[in-house]
Parts: C-alpha cells; structure tokens; sequence
C-alpha cells in the first residue's frame, strides 16, 4: 500500500509546496509586522523626542517594508519561472 | 460541436468567478481595507491577470486527469453539464462545494461512462488532484495560525491604532495577491478543459501540449467577468454573513491563501480556492482563540469534498448516457444546453426572489 501510493504521489513537490507556502505566507507577515513595529516605535520615540532611535526605528520599519515588498516580487518571479 | 464544448467551458469559468468572489474580497470588505466596490474591482482585475501567469495546472487537467486519445468533445461537454449542475446545485442549498472538485469529478464521471476505467488516469486523480485537494487546506490552515502568532507576538504590545492602519494598507497587497492567486488557478481549470476538447476534435496533438493565446485570453476574461458580476451580488449582502475578524487577522488569512494557491499553482496541483482561503481563515481565526473558530464549517468542508466528486461524476456520466440517446452528434449537447438553460433559469431566478424575502437583520 505504502509503495503504491510513493509511485502515485510526488511527495517532493507536496513538501515544497508545504515549504513555499509556510515560507512565503510566515514570511511575508513577519516582515510586515516589522515594519508595522518600526514605523509605530518610531514615531512614539519621536514624540518623547529621541531623534536618534526614533530615525533608527523607523529604518528598521522601512527596511522590514522593502524586504516583504521585494519578497513577494520573487516569489512571483520564482512563480512565473517555474 | 467544438463550438458547444468552448462556450460550456467559458460559462463554467463565469460561474467559477461568480461563486468565487465572496471568498476573496470578503477579508478585505470585513476589515475595512477596501471598499466593496474596490475590492470587486481589483479581484476582478487581478482574476484576469494571475490566469496568464502560469499554465502549470491546465497541463495537469489536460494532461493528468482523463486519457486525451480516449476521450471526445462529447464527453468534456458531459462533464462540464455535470460540474456546472452540482455547482447550481450546491450554490441553491446553501453547501460549500468546490468548483474545482465539481469539474474534475465530472470529467472523470463522464470519461469512465464514455470509455470505461482505462479513459481515467487514476494516479493523475489521485497524486494530483485528491491527495493536493486534501494537504492544501490543512497547510493553509498551518500558514495563517503560525502568521498570526508571529503577528500578535511583534505588534501585540503596540497601540492599536496604527497596527490597524498598517496592516488595513496591507491587506491591500494581500487581498490583491489573493485575488491573483485565484486567478492562477482556478481559470487554468478551464484552459485545462478547452485544451482538451481541441485535442479530442484534433484540432490540437495530444503529444505536443500547448494552450493557445486565444484560450487563456477568453478563460482569463471569462472569470473576471464572473468575478466582476458575483461582486455586486456579494455588495448588497455584505454585514449579514461575512465573520468579523481583525486587521491582523485579515492580513495573515490573506497571505496564508495567497501563499498556498500560489505555491500550488507552480507545481501545477488544482485545488479547491473556496476551501484554501476557508483554510487561512480557520488557520487565523485559531491563532487568537480556538474557540473563535467555527469547526462545523470544517466539517461541513470535509462532507463537501467526500460528496462532490462523486456526485458531478454521477450527474456528468448520466448526462452522457443522454446525449447519447440522440446519437453521436451534436442533438443531445443542443437538446441538454437548452434544457439546462432552462433549468438552470428558473432556479437562480427563485434562488434570487427568495433572497430578497429574507428581511434584513
């Protein structure tokens, strides 16, 4: 049984199905809370007037954005080069 | 009778778009990212361009599911009769059934009345379309939980205010690749199917797999016409049965559906879209509270999946066994079209009146 169903099922593309999907989907949420947390610091560290850390919170933030931004155009490149 | 089979297909297709689009603008509307109209409009949109993206699961329903030497358009044109009808079906008593399942139960049912068991290609149904259509909702049910622990646990101590500000403006992105994504798989169903019956009319070589320009152009615009005019249906029942569910929430719903139909379409597994977001839903909903989750809808979703493929085969392969009563041509396909039509009239015109007798809440 357990044969028949290794010849019929292609357990390599399921597993990196799984894999992409957990990758891209925790991914992609991960980074945009990010740059949500790096954003929303950012301006609370600039209203009790810390220049600095706030200017570096808000980097992370931008950053974070730009990874989850440039994320999903290589998932979508990878995606439309398969 | 090509000219049947193409225009049964595209009408499949519409009624795909249709059915489908509460599924994926309902986040996006419930969160307030998106106004309704919007929202419509850009699944619409996205629904047209994701069916040019990739051709990887009309290879697996062309080329997979049925044997295409043993089949003739008579028998597509009986299986498309069969998922369109359980389609109606489910759609008029309120189940939650897959489109997908409904189309692939139907070739096969039609296929294996036409040719017997050797026309169905049973490790195709079963490592490409049954054991898929089973993983996918659970991984995307996976996706969302762990997205939305990985949320709350970065922005969980923020004020509320901007987190849902910023993950409103990200369910922008998120609803739009879901509506991609659906586009990506659900119209290369019908690209899969037309292909096919240009093959069975030897239009096409079976050897030689190729979807024409004009096949993904009319399937891509078929189902964001169908997306566009399910929309306005969707509107006007808004706030009566979409569930409340918080930005953070819609985001990583979004993603997880989106991730998962994505990733599938790319190893060419057509799955079930309504149960993958139904899926990420479930998966983000449990992330907070399990209790928040209504785990009947998942059985409901199980009874659906062990029904549908079994019962459009059943109606698919009888729809056959008619058309031949009138012979090989094309009277019975013209004679089953006009009493669908019919039928199927009258039943969405009371589907209709009988929603509209339903005060509101």
């Amino acid at each position: 049984m357990n044969f028949l169903l290794a010849t019929v099922i292609d357990g390599g593309a399921l597993w990196k199905t799984a894999l992409a999907a957990l990758a891209a989907g925790a991914g992609l949420t991960l980074l945009f809370s990010l740059a949500i947390l790096g954003v929303t610091r950012g301006a609370d560290l600039r209203a009790e007037g810390r220049e600095l850390a706030s200017t570096a919170a808000y980097a992370f933030g931008v950053l974070a954005l730009v990874l989850s931004v440039a994320g999903v155009a290589v998932g979508l490149i990878v995606m439309i080069n398969e | 009778m090509l000219v049947i089979v193409v225009a049964t297909a595209l009408t499949f297709d519409f009624t795909n778009g249709f059915h489908d689009t509460a599924n994926v603008v309902a986040t996006s509307i419930s969160t307030r990212a998106l106004p309704p109209r919007t929202a419509v409009a850009m699944a619409a949109v996205l629904n047209f361009v994701g069916a040019f993206i990739s051709l990887e699961v009309a290879a697996t329903v062309a080329q997979d599911v049925v044997q295409a030497g043993a089949i003739t358009p008579t028998v597509i044109f009986a299986g498309l009769i069969g998922a369109i009808t359980w389609n109606l079906i489910t759609w008029y008593h309120g189940i939650p059934s897959s489109s997908s399942h409904a189309l692939i139960g139907g070739m096969v049912g039609a296929a294996f009345a036409a040719a017997g068991a050797d026309a169905v290609i049973g490790e195709g149904v079963l490592g490409k379309v049954l054991i898929p259509a089973v993983l996918a909702p659970i991984v995307a049910l996976v996706v969302g939980g762990v997205g939305i622990v990985i949320a709350y646990r970065v922005v969980g101590r923020l004020r509320p205010g901007p987190v849902n500000r910023g993950f409103r403006a990200g369910q922008v992105v998120s609803g739009g690749l879901l509506a991609l994504a659906h586009g990506t798989n659900d119209a290369q169903k019908t690209m899969g199917v037309i292909t096919l019956a240009l093959v069975a009319n030897g239009n096409l070589s079976a050897a030689n797999f190729e979807v024409p320009f004009w096949v993904i152009l009319t399937s891509a615009t078929a189902i964001a016409a169908g997306t566009y005019s399910g929309g306005w249906r969707i509107i006007r029942t808004m706030g009566t049965r979409i569930i409340k569910m918080d930005t953070a929430q819609g985001f990583a719903a979004q993603g997880a559906g989106a991730s998962t139909i994505l990733a599938s379409s790319a190893f060419g597994f057509p799955l079930s879209t309504t149960q993958v977001i139904a899926g990420g839903v479930m998966g983000a909903g449990a992330g907070k509270r399990l209790s928040a989750v209504r785990w009947g809808v998942a059985g409901n979703m199980l009874m659906a999946w062990l029904v549908t493929l079994p019962a459009a085969a059943a109606v698919a392969a009888a729809v056959y066994g008619f058309t031949q009563l009138f012979g090989t041509g094309a009277a019975g396909p013209l004679i089953v079209c006009a009493a669908a039509l019919a039928f199927g009239g009258l039943v969405v015109a009371r589907r209709i009146r009988a929603e509209r007798e339903v005060p509101a809440p």
